[in-house]
């Protein structure tokens, strides 16, 4: 496959940016930067571990008519199962992306950016995770345990038996979705 | 300010886009595709790394009547990303030392070869796109941190189970014996 390991799939595209909406594109990803709501927005499922755009103006001995806009997205896979949930919930965000590119479907509904995207993925090669097996929620709520988890071996020093095995039960309360 | 929009709390987002020399297009492909995976993968070697990606592109998909222009790439160009923790230069660094990466990289135009290390971190940075828009949804957490919390998570549920029951006392003395250094 060359996109997929564990669970992860790495999805690729390269599309082509209509040159009127280059400008607007910029200023876009600027402002995302800056701007938590966007980022929150495309994060908001958890199920991205990673994502990625960039503009390309050119490519080395090449002479291109467009720009083009690389998006690298490395998540819980397969892709199919998350779009509908994309289609629909941040249609707008993916709409502001890619939705002035030449045959872009803007969703919703689901099934013609599905299609889309099938079309754009550039697959094969090789792929690497350190953590594959790990999902993004998992990764999330380990970080989590193990942030709460410090003050706890803390205690266990400090406390008498009853009182530790009293903080010891908070602590399992306060983690538990993420076990 | 470009070599910023890499960066998303301590992780920092690395494409390089190079062109391959004619004719070793199938070659490359097959270089790419023969590399161990998994924690076999060279790219296992390198402790920072939480993604990589290595393949081939040789044509730009045509989005149908509505693209006015087609373009055709006059050559194949070989797409290495990675995301990784902290200094590019480091990771640049250990993976020209630890990766092996003469084998997909010696395929492209002008490639010096990894013996020299500032040739090698150059003609990388002069084939890096910056990106536009970096995000994570854990992007202070670094490789040796996910690892391990993913390890004392599984060890927490072990204990769990194990210690359901236990009187205070033996609670506490087990606790500290598995997880107090």
């Amino acid at each position: 496959m060359g996109n997929r390991i564990g669970r992860m799939t790495g999805l690729t595209m390269l599309t082509p940016i209509r040159p009127r909406w280059l400008r607007f594109l910029r200023i876009g990803f600027f402002g995302a930067r800056y701007f938590p709501l966007a980022q929150r927005a495309i994060l908001q499922f958890d199920f991205i571990h990673y994502v990625r755009w960039a503009i390309v103006d050119g490519l080395p001995g090449e002479r291109l008519r467009y720009r083009y806009l690389f998006f690298e997205s490395n998540f819980d896979g397969p892709w199919q199962h998350y779009i509908d949930a994309f289609a629909y919930v941040v249609a707008k965000w993916i709409r502001l992306t890619w939705g002035r590119g030449p045959s872009f479907p803007g969703p919703p509904p689901a099934e013609p950016l599905k299609e889309w995207i099938a079309m754009n993925s550039l697959d094969g090669g090789h792929y690497y995770c350190a953590y594959p097996l790990a999902s993004t929620r998992m990764v999330k709520g380990a970080l989590e345990v193990r942030e709460r988890f410090e003050p706890l071996v803390a205690q266990s020093a400090t406390l008498e038996p009853a009182a530790f095995a009293a903080a010891y039960e908070r602590y399992l309360v306060q983690v538990q979705r993420h076990l | 300010m470009a070599e910023r929009a890499n960066r998303i709390g301590g992780a920092y987002s690395l494409t390089v886009i190079a062109p391959i020399v004619a004719g070793r297009e199938q070659a490359a492909r097959d270089a790419i595709d023969a590399l161990p995976v998994g924690q076999d993968s060279p790219l296992a070697r390198l402790d920072g790394l939480h993604f990589s990606r290595i393949h081939v592109v040789s044509e730009l998909v045509f989005q149908g009547p509505q693209q006015r222009w087609r373009d055709r790439l006059q050559a194949s160009h070989l797409v290495f990303t990675s995301t990784i923790d902290g200094d590019p230069d480091r990771y640049l660094e250990a993976l020209r030392s630890r990766a092996e990466p003469d084998t997909w990289w010696r395929f492209c135009v002008g490639y010096p070869g990894s013996a020299d290390s500032e040739a090698f971190r150059r003609f990388v940075r002069e084939h890096q796109i910056d990106s536009s828009l970096f995000a994570s949804a854990h992007a202070k957490a670094t490789v040796p941190g996910v690892l391990a919390s993913l390890t004392l998570r599984e060890r927490i549920i072990d204990f769990a189970i194990a210690a359901r029951g236990l009187e205070p006392a033996e609670l506490q003395r087990r606790f500290r014996d598995e997880f107090a250094e």
